[in-house]
């Protein structure tokens, strides 16, 4: 029952954290690119950003671990 | 055919995650730009005003010939001496030379003169460009000022139409500030106050008796220069003159052509502001390297690029004085020049 429970948490998040990843990453590329243009606007010591880039931080993190338990599951 | 539907979903998937980074730009704008922060009244309208003193002009001379110079008996006379004639010396021409009026206010419709400020406009057209010159003189810097939109300090939406601003004021001429509210940084300092000190750029400082400074970005410190006796400070740059000579090199990424706006410094008390038009069939706009040029031709000693493009703006007697691009935007602040009425 619990396995069961597991393996379907691992399967959402395998579905959603790779597009959370995507969509942040993209955004701070856009960022990041404005920031070159024009660095007075500071987008990226914003607040809004730097939350941005923790939550990539956070869900890679977690993708990491998910990615890590669900290769060493099927090698099983 | 199976395969073509695969590869549509996947392109849909992808689609739908370049849609939603989209619309988390949007959200980071709406903050960024929009949601006012730091909302904090002007604090020159609670201020108790304090007369400032007038500026001592280091030109024109004062000369005895003037014909508005007035001859006063004065001397002293040494102990012991008797009979001595008492030497003429000549006091100061209170119009320094015509530029003010003894009182009454002379205007035209591209002058004001008064006994505290000259302000007088004029419009210069080459084969590419149009650029208008306000040439402006107070004798007491409490002429010389800055006005946030809705009289409220906000770092995000705030925003008037400029002629409007520049007459609820009433300002003889004004340009638009340094659009200080579209960004998070960069150094907020007007009419005395200190509002944000974060510079991100060259800052341009005027001092209470008329002096001008321009500071790099880590040179400046707004609480020292508040003891110094700063005035206003303004943080978009870059400088365009310095001591005189046209700054050649840029590193910015809006060099290009572009509607511009200066505000020039020749001595305490004397100052200009320019326009340049840009974008438009009469005018195609200034690079960086030219507007420094120009703004050495027209003899300044400092000069200080302020926000350009739309927000170019000049405005004389409630009136555009410049032909802002797309109408201009709305601005943050303003520059003005009001006259003191006794």
């Amino acid at each position: 029952m619990f396995n069961k429970i597991l393996e379907k948490v691992i399967q959402i998040i395998l579905k959603v954290l790779p597009h959370v990843c995507l969509i942040i990453s993209l955004a701070y590329i856009v960022l990041y690119i404005i920031d070159r243009v024009n660095p007075s606007m500071d987008f990226i010591g914003f607040w809004f950003t730097k939350a941005m880039l923790l939550a990539l931080a956070i869900t890679s993190a977690v993708l990491g671990v998910v990615v890590i338990i669900f290769l060493n599951s099927r090698r099983k | 055919m199976r395969f073509n539907a695969k590869v549509i979903k996947l392109c849909l998937l992808f689609l739908s995650d370049i849609i939603l980074t989209g619309c988390l730009l949007c959200v980071l704008a709406f903050y960024h730009h929009v949601l006012p922060s730091e909302v904090m009244q002007d604090q020159s309208l609670n201020a108790s005003a304090t007369p400032m003193q007038d500026i001592i002009f280091r030109t024109p001379e004062p000369t005895s010939g003037s014909t508005n110079a007035t001859i006063v008996p004065s001397g002293t006379i040494e102990p012991g001496a008797t009979d001595v004639p008492p030497q003429p010396t000549a006091t100061p021409d209170i119009t320094m030379g015509g530029i003010f009026t003894t009182g009454e206010i002379i205007q035209t419709e591209e002058s004001y003169k008064s006994k505290y400020v000259s302000v007088t406009c004029t419009t210069y057209k080459t084969d590419k460009i149009v650029y208008y010159v306000q040439d402006i003189y107070v004798r007491n810097m409490s002429c010389f000022k800055t006005a946030f939109a809705k009289d409220q300090y906000v770092s995000g939406y705030n925003t008037e139409k400029i002629v409007s601003f520049a007459n609820s004021k009433n300002a003889i001429a004004a340009i638009n500030g340094d659009q200080y509210g579209a960004r998070k940084n960069g150094v907020v300092l007007r009419n005395g106050y200190l509002y944000r000190d974060k510079p991100f750029d060259d800052v341009c400082v005027l001092y209470n008796d008329g002096t001008m400074k321009i500071f790099t970005e880590d040179a400046f410190d707004g609480e020292r220069e508040l003891d110094n006796g700063a005035y206003q400070a303004w943080c978009f740059g870059p400088a365009m003159v310095l001591n005189g000579e046209a700054v050649t090199e840029f590193d910015s990424a809006i060099a290009g052509k572009n509607p511009r706006t200066a505000i020039g410094y020749y001595e305490p008390g004397h100052y200009c502001f320019v326009a340049v038009d840009g974008r438009q069939d009469h005018s195609e706009g200034i690079r960086f390297t030219d507007f420094a040029q120009l703004l050495e031709n027209l003899g300044c000693n400092m000069a200080y690029n302020l926000d350009g493009g739309q927000t170019s703006q000049m405005v004389f007697m409630g009136k555009y004085y410049n032909s802002p691009y797309n109408g201009g935007r709305s601005v943050n602040d303003m520059i003005y020049i009001c006259d003191i009425y006794e």
